[in-house]
């Protein structure tokens, strides 16, 4: 293999793992453009449906789709529950309150998660099939899948928030909530369906991060770091930003492997991350705040 | 809180005034005219994590020393077993083997377990004192600091799994190896290990790549392992992460050899990736060993203290060794010696060469007529110079249909 095969197939690696932190990212990137608040929960909810579909799919004698489809359903629930029952009540308060109690519900379902499946690792039931190789760059038919899914979802999650009155009015109550509701967009039905969609992402990045890779409580969490870098180098609050700063997260680390190691490739990302925010403090894609 | 308070202190003062008269009876007047009893402090996993296998150790310890005092213990001298649990924790370890040390004046402790318990101990009582500790723990850093001499470890190291691996690898005939392993000092011993052996054997070592836990996929880093176009790819590693660069090994098509960690290779491994991706994958598992009285004896031992075969419990079989070699550093010592002269005797009856001798009670008589070679059960027990074991008999074994298969046995 030569140096620049490498590089490319480190660059496909990259694209990838990219796409899922794009995923993680977006529906980071949402709840704070309308809920105001960095979900700390995002992750967890990634790892609770890449368990459900798991489980779902041992019951359902091996069918992937029919895992995917639960984990899709019961992560959305649990998203909407987390929103009624929990964050609902912090509406208003400072940015705080809801980030603490974000992150204890991350760790409560990571817990709860812990004491039904404990901590050992396991696997969806994907076929393993050798890669395809294409002028040296080895091409996976999963990662294709895994790449595809990102892809669909996340063009439904943009047609959602751009070609349809759910997604105005969603952007209606992230540009302005007192002017949304004074239009008559009912806040609360906003929120709801913000967190149904939330959900739903974090359950498709979640089975999809599981099909590469193994499922342990703690997958979800360590996506996080990532996930919230990916946010911010786009710009918190823009979608495309999350998308770009995602894929941009992806490709540095994995193509910083055979230049500064394994143990640095994390490190690599938040170095991207400083230089451009010292260039454009609100990250590539957001918008300075002093123009609203 | 003033009435808690008194009421803890009575029920601490009630419980010291007892833990003193129990201490008091054995080591009282009643063994006044033989030599004062070699105390060990059994420091075993009772609780938590290690408890598993604490019992049986602590068992193995009481049974052999009884064995020994029974026939007339060592030259007269008896050995007196003081237990305490070190829970698996650091701190609770300490705590205990400061106290086996101070109130109890044990002259060793043996059969700490876990690296983290045995770390804190070694700092708190080897320093100051001429205690001796025998520990079944893997870290490396354990031999790095015992600076002076005091620990001996009867477990295969970190760094010997390393050694072994290298040795399977010359034995598949590999020329060109890679190796991978997670960032911890685990990891990175058993790589040092084998790159150390490999070399020296003619073998050319080309790459190695540290990595960290819980990434989603090391792919990136198997693919600049494999561009140098190794015939071998060796691991340091864990069931999680060895489960994702298996299962991207094969699909990339890496045709270079691969060896792994036993405790990364169970069925678990073979149930997530399947059986084809780990096809003739080897590993070296350590073993009791073979043919030799010690391991028959103490096969006896722990069936009749607890009911399983001495197989069931590895660490067992060390402690075992640890009472034996122990009795005969005290014989060579003769009577009186101190601690630090018992210590010194540690290599002179366990290495080679030597006669050959097994336990203690039938073999004390060939000490008398010359050097002594012990072998143990749960190894041949031959310490280096940093006080590590380099006589454990290792199993080289392969996965053949997702099954671990014997191919030979290695000794280091």
């Amino acid at each position: 293999m030569s140096h620049s095969q490498l590089y490319l197939n480190l660059a496909v690696n990259g694209l990838v793992e990219g796409l899922i932190i794009a995923m993680a990212a977006l529906g980071i990137t949402l709840v704070y453009a309308v809920a105001k608040f960095p979900n700390a929960a995002t992750g967890d909810f990634m790892t609770f449906s890449a368990y459900t579909a798991k489980g779902a799919s041992v019951l359902a004698g091996g069918s992937l789709v029919f895992g995917a489809g639960v984990a899709v359903l019961a992560s959305a629930l649990l998203a909407a529950l987390a929103y009624l029952l929990i964050f609902r009540r912090l509406a208003g308060r400072k940015l705080v309150a809801p980030l603490v109690v974000s992150i204890g519900l991350a760790f409560l379902i990571r817990n709860t998660l812990t004491f039904f499946v404990g901590t050992d690792p396991t696997v969806l039931p994907v076929p393993i099939v050798r890669a395809v190789e294409v002028g040296g760059i080895f091409l996976q038919p999963l990662d294709l899948a895994v790449a595809a899914g990102a892809a669909i979802s996340l063009a439904a999650a943009f047609i959602v928030l751009h070609k349809t009155p759910i997604g105005r009015r969603m952007r209606a109550v992230a540009g302005n909530a007192d002017l949304a509701r004074v239009s008559g967009i009912r806040a609360g039905r906003v929120m709801l369906q913000l967190w149904l969609l939330v959900g739903m992402l974090a359950a498709v990045a979640g089975v999809l991060l599981a099909a590469k890779s193994v499922i342990e409580p703690e997958m979800g969490w360590h996506l996080l770091l990532p996930a919230f870098a990916a946010a911010i180098l786009g710009g918190v609050g823009s979608p495309i930003g999350a998308l770009v700063g995602g894929v941009l997260i992806g490709l540095a680390q994995e193509l910083s492997v055979p230049l500064v190691g394994s143990t640095y490739k994390a490190a690599v990302g938040f170095v991207v991350i400083l230089v451009v925010l010292l260039v454009r403090p609100s990250g590539l894609l957001g918008r300075d705040r002093s123009v609203r | 809180m003033p009435f808690h308070s008194i009421l803890s202190r009575r029920r601490f003062l009630a419980g010291t005034a007892a833990g003193a008269a129990a201490l008091a009876l054995p080591a009282g007047p009643l063994r006044a005219q033989a030599e004062r009893p070699f105390r060990i402090g059994a420091l075993n996993p009772l609780t938590g994590p290690g408890s598993e296998e604490g019992a049986g150790m602590l068992a193995t310890l009481q049974a052999t020393a009884r064995l020994i005092n029974e026939a007339g213990g060592i030259d007269g001298r008896m050995f007196e077993v003081i237990s305490e649990d070190d829970q698996t924790k650091p701190e609770a370890g300490v705590l205990a083997a400061k106290k086996l040390v101070e109130i109890n004046k044990v002259d060793a402790i043996l059969g700490t377990w876990s690296s983290s318990v045995t770390l804190a101990v070694m700092s708190a009582v080897t320093q100051p004192n001429d205690v001796m500790l025998f520990t079944c723990s893997g870290a490396p850093e354990i031999s790095e600091e015992n600076t002076k001499d005091l620990v001996k470890r009867f477990t295969p190291t970190s760094f010997a799994y390393g050694v072994a691996y290298a040795r399977i690898a010359l034995k598949s005939g590999y020329k060109r190896a890679v190796g991978m392993h997670l960032n911890n000092s685990s990891g990175k011993a058993q790589i040092d290990g084998f790159v150390h052996e490999f070399t020296a054997n003619g073998g050319e070592f080309v790459d190695r790549i540290a990595y960290e836990p819980s990434k989603p996929s090391y792919r990136s880093e198997l693919q600049t392992a494999l561009a140098s176009n190794p015939d071998c790819l060796v691991l340091g590693s864990y069931l999680a992460d060895t489960t994702i660069i298996l299962r991207e090994a094969f699909q990339l098509g890496s045709r270079a050899g691969v060896l792994a960690p036993h405790w990364a290779l169970g069925t678990k491994l073979v149930e997530a990736i399947g059986a084809p991706a780990v096809e003739g994958v080897s590993t070296a598992s350590a073993v009791l060993t073979k043919d030799n009285p010690s391991v028959a004896l103490y096969d006896r031992l722990y069936r009749e203290a607890m009911g399983e075969p001495g197989s069931a419990n590895a660490y067992g079989a060390m402690c075992y060794d640890m009472v034996n070699v122990l009795a005969y550093a005290i014989a060579a010592a003769g009577p009186g010696a101190s601690n630090a002269d018992i210590n010194g005797r540690i290599r002179e009856v366990a290495n080679s060469p030597g006669e050959q001798v097994f336990d203690f009670v039938s073999g004390k008589d060939k000490l008398k007529a010359g050097k002594v070679n012990y072998s143990g059960a749960s190894s041949l027990v031959e310490f280096d110079e940093r006080g590590d074991d380099t006589g454990g008999l290792f199993s080289w074994d392969v996965l053949q249909d997702g099954k671990a298969v014997q191919r030979e046995l290695i000794t280091l």
